[in-house]
């Protein structure tokens, strides 16, 4: 598991070319079912592409076992170092299921953008064998717009267009695009295991393999490794399998915010919070220099949320991108007072002893062990300076964050209340929008508010249950604003919101590929759209964004805090009024509450009261 | 009937015989940059300039002559006592019109958030959201009349200075035709003919009760501001307008509020890369903290605030050429520089401890100004070619590199300072993330 930590020297052995087959994790994908089934059903070029760390080299590994027939993972290795070159052909094993031989290009950014459309072109009309090509986005946009690309170009650059503007893949069944940024490490669609869930099942619930290592250890009492091991790995217990469901919540949550997790920082992260960055020779030289009650810094729902004290913040977010999101959604600092109530009393019901629950405080002036399952009281001092108090606040609140962090992975509650408890407070209306099919007095509700959000956002203090979304002239559209003239009025049965998978339209007749078949999906934005007789616009929005909307439909708008979310919001609401802005004889005003009338007439100009 | 600039309304202690803070800023700039005129008061100068001229959108001849509007009616509504009930409802029927008015009116001024009292209605402008909302400065002035002095609202230079002078010049003096042209269709474009809006019909009933020019007028200071250097900041303010003009897809407010600024923000970049110029120097980078998180940075953000204030300083005694210059001329200068650059966001704060940053309405005006109508341009671009190349603002690490700064900074601070600002972007909506490799810079809105 070291080896998966950015901090590791030996790192570079994780990449799919330098894998050992003790060390490999085949995580069976969606990308990689749907990769087989199109190569089966007639593909001739498929593209995938996607950030670095998605498994697209693996991929390419996988395929030439499954599909070609290579059943020996070394030798499919040795394939993709020496003939994954665009250029060589993989002839398929005389028992494969595969029909066709196999080109290969494992990184396109190695070639020239003119040498490489040449080749994707080349790829394209070829009829005697299939291509997989693995481009990042970067260089496939510079590929296809060189001065080299002609038709098979042309046909990539349309089918990428329509992975955005449609939710394709593929429009003939014979081009493909697996964009491999829609996949998610969290998405368990059916019955089925989470990528996440899937490999931590491979490295931490492998018992035999940690029994062989850890059994007869002289630390394994004190070890926080072992015990991550025994506080995650699923061995029929609920407790480690709600701990795992939290930290894929917490991941889906991450994704939610726009963030994209590759399988291998999936990996990464997995291995950080599982070890702490230390090792076993590590483990025993602090075990033999340290006084017992430094292990729960070491404690995997400590690990996601706080810097251990041997790596800083910045490598850590640097090395592992995924924590910085994570470290802002810390449970730990946030108060609930139920669930404060009960782990300061010792109420919470934590079994007594256990390691990561034990803190080493200076209590008067003594070093001495607390256990957190009785609470706080007693790492009570009498503090008589300053600097002691200060020295017993910063105790008390990083067992309190310990605590309420614990409590937060133990808690079997619903999705919709782990979001509540994340500080998003409308967390559940949008998981609700997402899974899509709502009744329609949901639906409803959930459309009011998001309308009133809209009008708050604008100044437009209307009320809840308005059948038209007011657009404001944008001259005016801020939430301070005393006054605004109406611009635009529309009524609410022109604005749908959708989960993104509907937004896009339905498959068509000519269309065979779809992203949500082509990845592990996950729904992560909702659309809101609005439709009027020539056009539709629209809105998406993340959690951040819906919570901000939802929450401004009470009342209050925090502008610094979602200023960047309120200004994209804004700017859409300005389009909108001015797209449907038309002269009228009467202006529409909002003021104190209401609408007023506004006549111009004569050069004279009247206000005529509220209505 | 010509326009000068009123020095003599607040009369700066000056040495005889000594030169004045508007013939040095005309001499180093190309035009009068005072900080009277600081902040959005250049960009509503260019409108005036631009609605008013007679003789059509951005003339290339010489001589023009503009006819300007003072909208006293509507701006003295808002200061109390200002305006007989006589004359209120001559225009507004009653008193419930006038309050609702008077919050309407409120809404369109011009944010001035360096005062700490409400201002005067000379101080108020109103944001050029329509064509009806433009005008120019105006002030009671005293008048001899046959039964003694009569008070009159006179229109003249308060705020504008010249800043929106010297943008209008330039704008009307490009050498490439087909930019010039598609800068004027662009400014036909935000102030429709065709359509009047529910505002722009207020606006203008208020407005025709307001003073207003009889017989257009010359301005003698946009009359100064021809003729000036062609350089690269020249270009770059043509480039960049040309670009925010063309963004049709997005709101004419978004594009109005963009120009306004792209001129105020254009004028600082402007001025730092001519002070460095006049005193021989290579080009002087402004350090910008987006991040927030390195106090190292911060400090560098900092200092670069400073070394660029006392670097105009510096240029505008050598542009004294040995005559005398007083230090309150000097400061106008100077106050120009650091009341502009708070006031388009390009700093933390207009008081205090400031240091360079880049707010909303900043990172939103360098994209629109930079990014060409329907197109994309990569961050990398973005922020090396376009925010260190041709505007001097340093961001990334490899604009850290190239101006030397990595010799006494980590660039590790600088990734992060770069990440910060993509982050932002993303959020407002204006950049788009494919991948980790590719993330590209384009105006929200834009299909």
């Amino acid at each position: 598991m070291n080896r998966h930590l950015p901090f590791s020297p030996s790192q570079e052995q994780i990449y799919e070319e330098y894998l050992k087959d003790s060390d490999a994790l085949d995580l069976d994908t969606q990308a990689l079912a749907y990769l087989e089934h199109v190569l089966r059903t007639g593909a001739r070029l498929v593209i995938l592409t996607g950030d670095a760390g998605h498994g697209k080299t693996h991929l390419c590994r996988r395929i030439i076992q499954r599909h070609l027939g290579y059943g020996n993972a070394s030798e499919a290795r040795e394939l993709l170092l020496t003939k994954c070159d665009g250029a060589s052909v993989i002839q398929p094993a005389p028992h494969a299921r595969a029909n066709i031989a196999l080109r290969i290009h494992k990184d396109l950014s190695e070639l020239k953008p003119e040498i490489a459309a040449e080749l994707l072109e080349n790829a394209g009309s070829d009829k005697e064998c299939a291509t997989i090509i693995c481009a990042n986005e970067g260089r496939l946009r510079a590929v296809v717009a060189s001065s080299a690309a002609r038709g098979i170009c042309n046909q990539i650059s349309s089918t990428f267009v329509a992975t955005f503007a449609r939710g394709t893949c593929s429009v003939d069944g014979s081009l493909h695009i697996i964009n491999l940024n829609f996949q998610s490490v969290v998405s368990s669609p059916g019955n089925q295991l989470s990528l996440f869930r899937r490999a931590a099942r491979q490295w931490v619930g492998n018992a035999s393999r940690w029994n062989q290592a850890c059994e007869d250890c002289s630390s394994n009492l004190q070890c926080p490794i072992l015990r991550n091991r025994v506080l995650l790995s699923n061995e029929g217990d609920p407790a480690p399998k709600t701990r795992l469901s939290r930290i894929e919540q917490l991941l889906a949550t991450v994704e939610r915010l726009g963030a994209v997790v590759t399988i291998r920082e999936m990996l990464m992260l997995l291995a950080y919070l599982t070890t702490g960055a230390l090792n076993c020779a590590a483990v025993h030289t602090r075990v033999e220099s340290l006084k017992p009650g430094w292990q729960h810094r070491y404690a995997f729902y400590n690990l996601l949320f706080e810097p251990p004290e041997n790596l800083s913040h910045a490598r850590l977010t640097s090395g592992i991108p995924v924590l910085g999101p994570l470290i802002d959604l810390d449970p730990g600092r946030r108060s609930i007072r139920e669930i404060d109530d009960a782990l300061l009393n010792g109420a919470e019901g934590f079994i007594e002893g256990q390691l990561d629950l034990q803190f080493r405080v200076t209590v008067n002036g003594k070093s001495k062990i607390a256990d957190g399952a009785s609470g706080i009281d007693d790492i009570a001092a009498d503090p008589t300076t300053r600097r002691d108090l200060a020295s017993e606040r910063e105790l008390v609140s990083g067992i309190v964050a310990a605590l309420r962090r614990r409590a937060f992975f133990e808690d079997a509650a619903q999705e919709s209340a782990v979001l509540r408890r994340l500080g998003f407070v409308y967390g559940e209306s949008f998981l609700e929008a997402l899974q899509g099919g709502l009744e329609p007095i949901k639906r409803i509700r959930l459309r009011a508010r998001l309308l009133a959000g809209l009008h708050m956002i604008q100044g437009l203090r209307l009320s809840g249950t308005e059948t038209m979304l007011s657009l404001a002239d944008p001259a005016f559209g801020r939430a301070t604003s005393e006054a605004a003239i109406i611009a635009r009025t529309i009524p609410v049965s022109q604005i749908q919101i959708l989960p993104m998978r509907e937004a896009w339209p339905q498959k068509s007749g000519e269309e065979v590929g779809r992203i949500v078949d082509s990845v592990d999906w996950s729904e992560r934005h909702l659309v809101v759209r609005v439709t009027s007789a020539d056009r539709s616009e629209d809105l998406k929005l993340d959690l951040l964004g819906f919570e901000c909307l939802a929450r401004a439909a009470d009342g209050y708008v925090a502008e610094g805090f979602y200023a960047h979310d309120l200004r994209r919001i804004r700017n859409f609401l300005g389009r909108l009024a001015e797209q449907g802005r038309t002269e009228v004889d009467q202006i529409r005003l909002f003021m104190g509450g209401s609408m007023h009338t506004v006549s111009v007439d004569d050069g004279m100009i009247q206000v005529a009261g509220g209505t | 009937m010509t326009s000068v600039p009123s020095d003599d309304v607040a009369p700066a202690p000056n040495l005889p015989g000594a030169v004045t803070s508007t013939e040095i800023s005309r001499s180093l700039f190309g035009g009068i940059l005072d900080v009277d005129g600081a902040g959005a008061y250049p960009g509503l100068e260019l409108l005036a300039f631009v609605l008013g001229c007679e003789q059509g959108i951005l003339p290339e001849r010489d001589e023009i002559t503009i006819t300007r509007h003072a909208h006293d009616f509507a701006r003295r509504l808002l200061e109390p006592g200002t305006i007989d009930e006589k004359s209120r409802r001559e225009v507004i029927v009653d008193e419930h019109s006038e309050q609702a008015m008077k919050r309407l009116l409120k809404c369109l001024t011009l944010n001035l958030e360096n005062l700490t009292k409400e201002p005067g209605w000379e101080r108020s402008h109103f944001y050029p959201y329509t064509g009806s909302l433009v005008h120019w400065d105006a002030r009671i002035r005293k008048h001899a009349g046959a039964g003694g002095a009569i008070r009159r609202v006179q229109i003249e230079r308060r705020y504008y200075r010249g800043g929106g002078a010297l943008a209008f010049n330039v704008l009307r003096s490009d050498p490439d035709r087909g930019r010039l042209d598609s800068i004027r269709a662009g400014l036909r474009l935000l102030y429709p003919i065709d359509l009047v809006s529910p505002l722009d019909k207020l606006a203008s009933t208020l407005r025709a009760k307001g003073a207003k020019d009889s017989t257009p007028v010359t301005d003698e200071v946009e009359e100064h501001s021809r003729g000036y250097r062609e350089d690269v900041w020249s270009d770059l303010y043509r480039f960049g307008t040309a670009n925010i003009l063309g963004h049709t897809t997005l709101a004419a407010v978004t594009r109005i509020r963009a120009l306004v600024n792209w001129t105020g923000l254009w004028l600082v970049l402007m001025g730092n890369g001519r002070a460095a110029m006049s005193l021989g120097r290579g080009p002087q980078p402004l350090v910008v903290d987006c991040a927030g998180q390195h106090p190292q940075l911060r400090r560098a953000a900092q200092r670069s605030l400073k070394d660029h204030l006392s670097m105009i300083e510096a240029a505008a005694k050598r542009a004294a050429s040995g005559r005398q210059v007083s230090d309150v001329q000097i400061g106008k200068i100077r106050g120009f520089f650091s009341g502009t650059a708070a006031g388009v966001r390009l700093l933390n704060a207009w008081k205090g401890r400031r240091h360079i940053t880049l707010g909303l309405d900043c990172i939103e005006t360098l994209v629109l100004a930079c990014v060409p109508p329907g197109r994309e341009v990569t961050f990398e671009d973005f922020v090396t070619g376009w925010l260190y190349d041709r505007c001097g603002l340093v961001v990334g690490r490899e604009a850290a590199a190239a101006s030397g700064l990595l010799r006494s900074l980590d660039a590790s601070i600088f990734e992060v300072n770069e990440a910060r600002l993509a982050g932002q972007m993303s959020t407002i909506g204006l950049l788009t993330v494919y991948s980790d490799a590719t993330r590209m810079v384009r105006p929200g809105g834009a299909n």
